[in-house]
């Protein structure tokens, strides 16, 4: 594909992404008119005093986290299909967002339990403590994995690991769901359909950061993220340090995904398709131009995940993780399919 | 001259977790020159991946030295390291989406900057290793549409570019059909000579590597390696001691195997030029001795200068004409 054709992809996409962030501020339970929402978003007053709240406290904050959570799991994604050269890893496959899961069990279930108090009725106390008991449970993980991965020379044995430790987390889940008062259960369950409206301003400023740092060290890495398609070997072999190259890759991988799963709950699927859809869309295996394509895609996918799952009518009741799964399996699906001659199944 | 490559009684083999040495061979004494092609021969297990896993700078040596340019490889950077060995490996390269060119150009980056950007200077290089072997009108096509034949030469121009004195392949013709092999042994030897690399390959294809390798390295499990020109390595019955098993046979005559038969019969055999070494060969094959001599044994005269036709003569006396060699064989075996 000629770089004409790849700058015009770019250009659609950025397109998108712009209406789609339009789109995400009008459109809700209330309508509010677009020239508004410019009025409003360029810091004036607008025709109604109640819309300024709501687009600046709940649709804004809301809109951003959709475009950086979106935007981090894609770049998670990739990098895990590139390093595992396989096309079904994706953020959580490093058991990292099983960890955070594991965290907010042992605060919601476990804590509960023996206090005698259910977290998910103190309101934003217990938020809080929901998003650092997350960020805890998946750091631990991360650094188990980190840990096992200087003594691991091999890649699948890594992505095993990876496996089995998320599977032991929801596993100890299991367990503290079986113990637990149902009200609990149901904080738990609601914490994994993931949402975006659930960080504000205050997180955000946490979140913007950490995210920008992960994405900008995404960027960093595309070096070597390159020539570990071709394989380890390879990769040694043209002068990487392939040790070195994986530990920042799965920090950066670990990163970004611990910090949205704390704020966003579990978001199924976006870090497995967007990689997929990016490259039915540019056809390259170039992450110069991948990286940044699936930045746009996946920040531009979750917008729209986003607005589905707000459309009125639903009233914000459809659990985003729901809708990630819908849109994004028959998007794969198709890419895959037009892909006909599937020859090698890996990257 | 300096050599390219030289070990000192270089061993092999694979460190287990527990600290036991799995040693595959040991006392390895070979070198390479730069411009010389080189071929690593040997059965099955005898450690040839591992050596060349070893002389990759993949595997640390047991024991002993790798010198690559007088300096001991283990000891090397992986900067420079990635400057003075390149590989070209058995696993099969297919990457969806991705181009020759883009594949090739991943050969740089021992070269590029931080990001890997390729410059116009590494283009022309890049296109130029495309051309030397040969893809030059592939240049934009994606890996999964090529046969695997000029997938291995895409990954041979990867090698190419990536600048190095010395480039080492793991069995590049292994799954490749003989007309293939054959384009991949002479153009790596053409690339050996044109470019003055030094290269080495393993590879099971002893007839080719007997006719296009400057060197040969035999191994096989518990035998010193032996090294040598082919010629030198045949007259001194290399072959025969480095691979013969029970019913093959290695002969020095021709440079070839023989499945070794039980001969069971005698057959005098007259006439020459291509239709007697043919008619000669069927009659191996199916289990006969031949002989130029008189004897009381059947006799075939085969008709010369392009006539051909088979003069089966039975030791009773009667004579019969057959068109083809497989009448012939086939009124023997009546006898």
């Amino acid at each position: 594909m000629g770089p004409k054709r790849v700058h015009i992809r770019f250009l659609l996409l950025f397109i998108c992404l712009v209406v789609l962030f339009f789109l995400n501020v009008c459109i809700g339970s209330v309508s509010i008119p677009f020239d508004q929402v410019v009025h409003i978003l360029a810091g004036k007053e607008g025709e109604r005093a109640s819309w300024a709240p709501i687009i600046l406290s709940t649709r804004l904050p809301q809109t951003i986290t959709a475009i950086l959570a979106g935007a981090g799991l894609a770049v998670g994604g990739l990098q895990m299909q590139t390093l595992f050269r396989n096309p079904l890893a994706g953020p959580s496959i490093l058991g990292i967002s099983s960890g955070a899961g594991l965290g907010v069990a042992i605060v919601l279930l476990f804590v509960g339990n023996i206090w005698g108090v259910a977290l998910s009725g103190i309101g934003v106390l217990g938020h809080m403590t929901v998003i650092v008991a997350a960020l805890l449970g998946a750091m631990v993980v991360l650094f188990i994995i980190l840990l096992l991965s200087k003594s691991l020379k091999d890649n699948t044995m890594l992505l095993i690991v990876g496996i089995m430790v998320g599977y032991a987390a929801s596993a100890i889940v299991g367990i503290l769901k079986f113990y637990s008062r149902k009200e609990d259960v149901h904080a738990y369950v609601i914490w994994g359909l993931g949402s975006f409206s659930n960080v504000s301003w205050e997180h955000l400023t946490v979140f913007i950061p950490v995210i920008l740092f992960g994405l900008v060290l995404s960027f960093l890495l595309i070096k070597p993220l390159n020539v570990f398609i071709l394989g380890e070997n390879y990769a040694a072999n043209l002068g990487i340090n392939i040790q070195r190259a994986r530990f920042f890759i799965l920090i950066c991988t670990g990163l970004l995904t611990a910090v949205i799963t704390a704020f966003c709950g579990p978001i199924a699927f976006l870090g497995l398709a967007v990689p997929h859809i990016t490259k039915g869309i540019f056809r390259t295996s170039d992450q110069k131009k991948l990286m940044p394509a699936v930045i746009l895609t996946g920040a531009t996918l979750a917008l729209f995940c986003n607005l589905i799952a707000r459309m009125p009518g639903f009233d914000g009741a459809l659990p985003i993780n729901a809708v990630t799964s819908i849109i994004g399996a028959p998007i794969v699906i198709s890419v895959i399919m037009r892909r006909r001659k599937l020859v090698g199944f890996n990257a | 001259m300096e050599a390219l490559l030289r070990t000192y009684d270089l061993a092999v083999g694979y460190t287990a977790r527990n600290g036991g040495v799995g040693c595959l061979h040991k006392h390895i004494n070979v070198e390479l020159q730069a411009g010389e092609f080189a071929c690593l021969l040997g059965p099955n297990g005898a450690g040839k991946s591992t050596l060349i896993k070893t002389l990759s700078g993949f595997l640390k040596p047991l024991d002993g030295e790798v010198m690559l340019l007088s300096e001991a490889l283990p000891q090397m950077n992986e900067k420079k390291r990635a400057k003075t060995v390149s590989v070209v490996l058995t696993e099969r390269v297919i990457i969806p989406n991705m181009t020759v060119f883009e594949l090739v150009a991943l050969g740089r980056t021992p070269y590029t900057n931080f990001f890997g950007r390729i410059t116009s200077k590494d283009q022309e290089k890049v296109k130029q290793a495309i051309k030397d072997v040969g893809l030059a009108q592939f240049e934009q096509r994606q890996l999964m549409y090529l046969s695997d034949g000029e997938r291995q030469k895409a990954l041979i121009a990867k090698a190419l570019v990536q600048d190095t004195p010395l480039i080492i392949l793991d069995e590049p013709t292994a799954f490749l059909d003989l007309p293939s092999r054959i384009e991949i042994m002479q153009l790596l030897r053409k690339l050996a000579k044109d470019k003055k690399r030094g290269i080495l390959l393993s590879t099971h294809d002893l007839d080719l590597a007997l006719q296009l390798s400057d060197k040969i390295w035999l191994m096989a499990p518990g035998k010193n390696m032996e090294a040598g020109i082919p010629e030198d390595l045949v007259l001194a019955d290399g072959f025969r001691r480095f691979f013969e098993k029970e019913g093959i046979v290695f002969d020095n005559d021709s440079g070839t195997f023989k499945v070794e038969k039980e001969q069971l019969k005698t057959i005098r055999l007259v006439g020459q030029g291509i239709e007697y070494k043919w008619v000669s060969r069927a009659l191996h094959r199916t289990g006969f001795k031949t002989t130029r001599e008189e004897g009381d044994y059947p006799q075939i005269e085969v008709g010369e200068d392009g006539n051909r036709e088979y003069l089966l003569k039975r030791k009773d006396g009667s004579k019969q004409k057959l068109r083809t060699i497989e009448d012939l064989l086939a009124r023997i075996k009546e006898e």
